[in-house]
């Protein structure tokens, strides 16, 4: 992908140097090095783990089933990083080694630490809805901790070009972010993932502190710290991730999810030189207005729907895109490297093929709610046959899923939605009502057609031994066809007999596939066997495969206990434990601080971090 | 590599999804590893063909997919010795016998000692494991460390490793192959396996068990056996009798996927920890268990923090290995920390239950027995001493060293 | 890990606190005169329900007293703690 100038939020124009297999590549600061090889024309980032296909960048999030790799030299060097979540800085050294680690060995040099906190209301994901329910409850009187991935708040909206109260959206997560700085009962902690949900509120998150920071600049500070919260509130506010098509030769490099093409434009203004959007719904439209606002070429819109007319779709033909329904992206052509090169479109039940070069074929196959967070505790999920996808089911006591992750999607949706969680967060720990509460944001007028129901196009000459379900796996369409055969009526047993959707990426992109590809598989051979519905549509045996395999407890193995700071992790408490807590134990300095909100020390630590 | 490996590890056809029968001649209820393993053994050894498993969820959804395939046999006493070896030999036929790549590897089983009565208590054992058959050795440090060069042997360690007891035949299995081997060989020997079947009521006429209640419909049954694992309560409370377990949860772990690094198992008791390497490079681990009871099906943070302590201190190389997913199974724990295999107060009626932390390795042993129980009405000599009667008469089996697990 | 409230101190988390198994098992009136029956099953059975269970809890790296709490072991619920010598209907 090539770069351009004035597009994107990296405005620092300094150049870092990095390596990449012992290659010298240049960056931005606000790359991370997933960017940054895009932008070096890096294409393909290695091998699969199996079958030895190459394979490249995929999207801008978590979710990368690709995008890993060895970051750091010798004894410090860490397997399996994210490279869409690494952020580059000077002297970097990346390895390719995008689905086996290395451990290193020899003494680890590096530092960790622990902390203890306290909060009301704990949201995590700082998107619309989380900024909005932080917003809510914080000024409701909770005490807020609002964790975010990221080094950012705002979460999808850095990766799209939206407008909220007629002013680009940035302006408004500028403005909501500067009003819950200003509380002293709010603590933000940004470049934080949560990773474990225990029993009465116990969340455990881990921060990453200084391994951003070029090693010269850590000065002895920890690379990343874990908490322990024990929160009265848990708002789930984690997004949606969108899912990827099953076709033959899908797993190409250059073969991206729709909206990780908008997010390389927004967060990075990466471009490809020529694009194809292949799409089951009208969202990845916004992938097309966007790249044409940019100025890039996008080739052709293949959609699965016979007629396409929402406002998107209309949108792009309008400025000239074509726009082909009742279409699909039956496969898919390499260049000498094994990245994309074509892609062959063809009537949907087949016609006529047609050839088409691109370096960017961007697919969009739906969106699926992220509530991980809500199976640690029982949390269940049903399939929601408008939206397609599943949704939460139940409600977990002290949880509340909020947004796209509860699958609301739309900016002004997502922000009201929050909105009245944060309230009715706030007032379930006793602070404000949620009845009188400030008025929410009005609800838009959005109107999309329905995304069609679709999952795979099947390999002309039935070979389907390179058509990917699970690119981190190397799971492919010819394995699930085996298992689904040997009479595995269960996801469970199917991701046992092919390891679907059990990657270090957690199956994110391969797992809600799989499962439709089951009930397929069997709707057409046994469709009034109950067990089949048990074992494929329904919530039960499906979120278990979710729940368990979505646990994403990323902590370091690396015990924290024993070198923490002296003096920080444990003879200061964070923050004041809720009401009865009382003050065994505590020295006199951690009693001064230990009123209401009292998070002083969180945030003084916070900040320190930022 | 061929494509779809993985999947070609695993049979092309495993089981038929029958329909329960009104009525069969022997119901094993619980489709765990155990469970498969006896109707595997009541077929194969005993001729009976009118059988079936019937599981609430799917097979395998219990213990078998959440343990951390850990295999030996070298016990203290001898009737847990004679049991866990005569399961280890069934192990040494079993990929040949069920035609299956279950990737049996008899890598080597170390328990570290890391203080003097560590060291006195190992070679007791390894000294009990040679009477009873059970190869066992007793290695100092350097020993350790030449079978095992990424523990940290040094003295100022926080848990210094004085020496380890090695059973060179013990090692790690595929557990979910295991499963699907199982399945495969009940089902082609003409047991019905039957998933999403829930058992509601155990029929007790006269004292003599009559048939089940189950969420698919009654079934009549000649004789049931009950091997649910940390369920048993909630099923002998429906046939009028208690058996003395309690429910625990026990965690474990798998880390992301690495170059080997670690080639054989290494258990320690003295800091909960016990840990291998899968063949795909994923480091297994498994903590020490939650002390209240629970059906939840998860434990407490802290205990997995504790124990990846332990771990880190025994393998530096660990430090930036990540955890890719714990998990909590449940245990069915017995006072004396050895299973419950035989006869109950209800006539016909069987239970196999109690094998705590350690089920997964005696998995054919138990399956033996048990179906030996079930078709001659009477136990056989291997699991005489684990009836349900040792706990009035005072015969317990203390197993409560056995394991790298506090019980 | 669980937040427990010990009735003399209030909510803390659990690793402050040793589990003690089922509450309310009285000691035999008159050992002497119990079957070996009823001797076995006072030493070694305990109920094993799934639900609501009332259970003893100790304090020990606080003011080390013991108590009650009924917790719901299917859903991990803490619906109330009590001290030892009260009834289950005083958890709160």
């Amino acid at each position: 992908m090539k770069r351009l100038d004035g597009r994107g939020r990296i405005k620092d124009d300094r150049t870092i140097t990095f390596t990449w297999d012992g290659r010298a590549m240049s960056a931005h600061p606000g790359d991370t090095v997933a960017s940054a090889l895009l932008a070096n024309g890096v294409r393909v980032l290695g091998s699969s783990v199996l079958m030895n296909r190459p394979r490249g960048v995929v999207t801008d999030t978590m979710s990368d089933p690709n995008a890993f790799g060895q970051i750091g030299a010798g004894e410090s060097s860490e397997p399996l990083m994210r490279l869409t979540q690494v952020e580059v800085y000077e002297g970097l050294t990346a390895i390719s080694r995008i689905h086996k680690g290395v451990l290193p060995t020899g003494t680890d040099t590096g530092r960790f630490e622990k902390r203890h906190a306290h909060c009301d209301v704990l949201v995590a994901g700082a998107g619309p809805a989380g900024l909005a329910a932080a917003l809510a409850a914080a000024e409701a009187g909770a005490r807020v901790l609002l964790v975010d991935e990221h080094p950012h708040l705002g979460g999808s909206l850095l990766g799209e070009d939206v407008v909220i109260d007629d002013r680009p959206a940035h302006l408004w997560v500028a403005d909501v972010e500067q009003r819950l700085r200003d509380n002293p009962a709010v603590t933000i902690l940004t470049r934080t993932t949560v990773f474990n949900v225990g029993d009465q509120g116990a969340i455990a998150l881990m921060q990453r502190v200084s391994e951003h920071l070029p090693e010269d600049k850590r000065r002895g500070r920890a690379l990343r710290r874990m908490w322990q919260v024990r929160t009265h509130e848990l708002v789930v506010a984690t997004g949606a991730t969108e899912r990827p098509l099953v076709f033959p030769n899908n797993d190409r490099p250059g073969v991206m999810l729709a909206a990780g093409v908008r997010g390389y434009l927004h967060r990075y203004g990466l471009v490809p030189e020529r694009a194809v959007v292949f799409t089951t719904n009208d969202d990845a439209y916004r992938t097309v207005l966007d790249l044409i606002n940019a100025g890039v070429d996008v080739a052709l819109v293949v959609d699965v729907r016979p007629d396409p007319q929402g406002w998107l779709p209309r949108r792009a033909r309008e400025l000239g895109v074509e726009v082909r329904g009742g279409s699909v992206v039956m496969d898919t052509t390499a260049s000498e490297d094994g990245a994309l090169a074509g892609v062959v479109v063809a009537p949907l039940g087949g016609g006529d093929t047609e050839l088409i070069t691109c370096d960017v074929l961007a697919v969009s196959g739906g969106w699926d709610p992220l509530f991980d967070l809500h199976h640690y505790l029982g949390g269940t999920a049903r399939w929601d046959e408008q939206l397609l996808a599943f949704v939460q089911d139940n409600v977990v006591a002290g949880q509340r899923v909020t947004g796209a992750a509860a699958g609301i999607f739309g900016t002004t949706a997502c922000r009201r939605d929050g909105h009245l969680i944060g309230l009715v967060a706030a007032e379930t720990t006793g602070f404000g009502s949620a009845a009188s509460g400030p008025a929410a944001p009005e609800a838009a007028d959005v109107t999309e057609q329905a995304p069609a129901d679709f999952v795979r196009v099947a390999a002309v000459d039935g070979d389907e031994s390179h058509t990917f379900v699970d690119h981190h796996r190397d799971v492919t369409m010819a394995g699930i066809e085996r298992a689904l055969n040997s009479g595995i009526t269960n996801v469970e047993h199917l991701k046992r007999y092919t390891l679907v959707g059990t990657g270090t990426e957690q199956g994110r992109t391969a797992k809600v596939n799989a499962g439709r590809l089951t009930a397929d598989h069997f709707d057409l051979d046994f469709q009034h066997d109950w067990r089949v519905e048990r074992a494929t549509t329904s919530p039960a045996c499906h979120v278990r495969l979710v729940g368990r395999s979505c646990r994403l407890a990323r902590a370091s193995i690396r015990s924290a206990r024993r070198r923490s700071t002296p003096g920080t992790s444990h003879t200061e408490p964070s923050s004041r434990m809720s009401a009865s807590g009382s003050a065994h134990g505590f020295s006199r300095r951690a009693r001064r601080t230990w009123t209401r909100p009292c998070s002083a020390s969180v945030r003084r630590c916070a900040r320190a971090s930022a | 590599m061929d494509p779809n490996e993985h999947a070609l590890h695993n049979a092309p056809f495993l089981w038929r999804n029958p329909e329960p029968k009104a009525s069969y001649d022997a119901v094993i209820v619980g489709g765990g590893l155990h469970g498969l393993s006896t109707a595997y053994y009541l077929a194969k050894n005993h001729g009976l063909t009118n059988i079936a498993v019937v599981e609430r969820g799917w097979i395998g959804n219990g213990n078998a997919v959440r343990n951390t395939t850990i295999i030996r046999s070298n016990y203290l006493w001898d009737e847990s010795a004679a049991m866990y070896e005569h399961a280890l030999q069934l192990w040494e036929g079993w990929e040949e016998e069920l035609d299956y790549d279950i990737l049996f590897s008899q890598r080597g089983v170390l328990n570290l000692a890391h203080n003097l009565h560590d060291e006195r208590e190992s070679i007791r054992r390894v000294n009990a494991n040679r009477l009873n058959g059970v190869d066992a050795e007793w290695l100092d440090a350097d020993a350790v460390k030449e079978f095992c060069p990424i523990v940290d042997i040094s003295p100022e360690a926080r848990y210094p490793v004085m020496g380890a007891t090695l059973q060179r035949r013990g090692g790690i299995a595929r557990h979910d192959a295991v499963i699907f081997a199982l399945g495969r060989a009940c089902d082609a020997l003409g047991v019905d396996i039957i998933q999403g079947c829930e058992v509601t009521d155990i029929d007790v006429v006269n004292g003599r068990v009559t048939g089940l209640q189950t969420s698919r419909g009654p079934i009549a049954a000649g004789k049931v056996g009950l091997v649910a694992a940390g369920r048993t309560s909630l099923l002998t409370a429906m046939a009028g009798f208690a058996v003395p377990i309690q429910s625990h949860p026990l965690q474990a772990l798998v880390s992301e996927v690495y170059e080997q690094v670690l080639n054989c198992v290494v258990m320690s008791n003295a800091v909960h920890v016990y840990v291998s390497q899968a063949h795909k490079g994923e480091l297994v681990m498994g903590a020490g268990i939650d002390a209240f009871n629970s059906y939840a099906q998860r434990g407490g943070l802290h205990v997995i923090e504790e124990q990846m302590s332990a771990g880190m201190q025994l393998f530096p190389q660990f430090s930036r290995a990540r955890v890719l997913r714990t998990w909590g199974g449940i245990v069915d724990v017995c006072p004396d920390a050895s299973p419950i295999v035989g006869l109950t107060p209800v006539e016909n009626l069987y239970v196999n239950c109690g094998w705590g932390t350690g089920g997964f390795k005696a998995t054919p042993g138990s399956g033996w027995v048990m179906a030996h129980t079930i078709a001659t009405g009477e136990p056989h000599a291997l699991n005489r001493p684990f009836s349900l009667e040792r706990f009035e008469t005072g015969e317990l089996i203390d197993e409560h060293g056995a394991a790298a697990v506090a019980h | 890990m669980f937040q427990i409230r010990c009735p003399y101190c209030g909510p803390r988390d659990e690793p402050e606190f040793k589990y003690g198994g089922q509450a309310h098992v009285a000691y035999p009136a008159d050992p002497e005169q119990l079957s070996d029956e009823e001797w076995t099953r006072f030493l070694f059975v305990r109920d094993n329900s799934r639900g609501r269970y009332a259970e003893r809890w100790n304090h020990a790296a606080g003011c080390r007293r013991w108590f009650n709490v009924i917790r719901d072991n299917g859903t991990h619920e803490m619906v109330g703690s009590y001290r030892s010598g009260e009834q289950p209907e005083d958890a709160r």
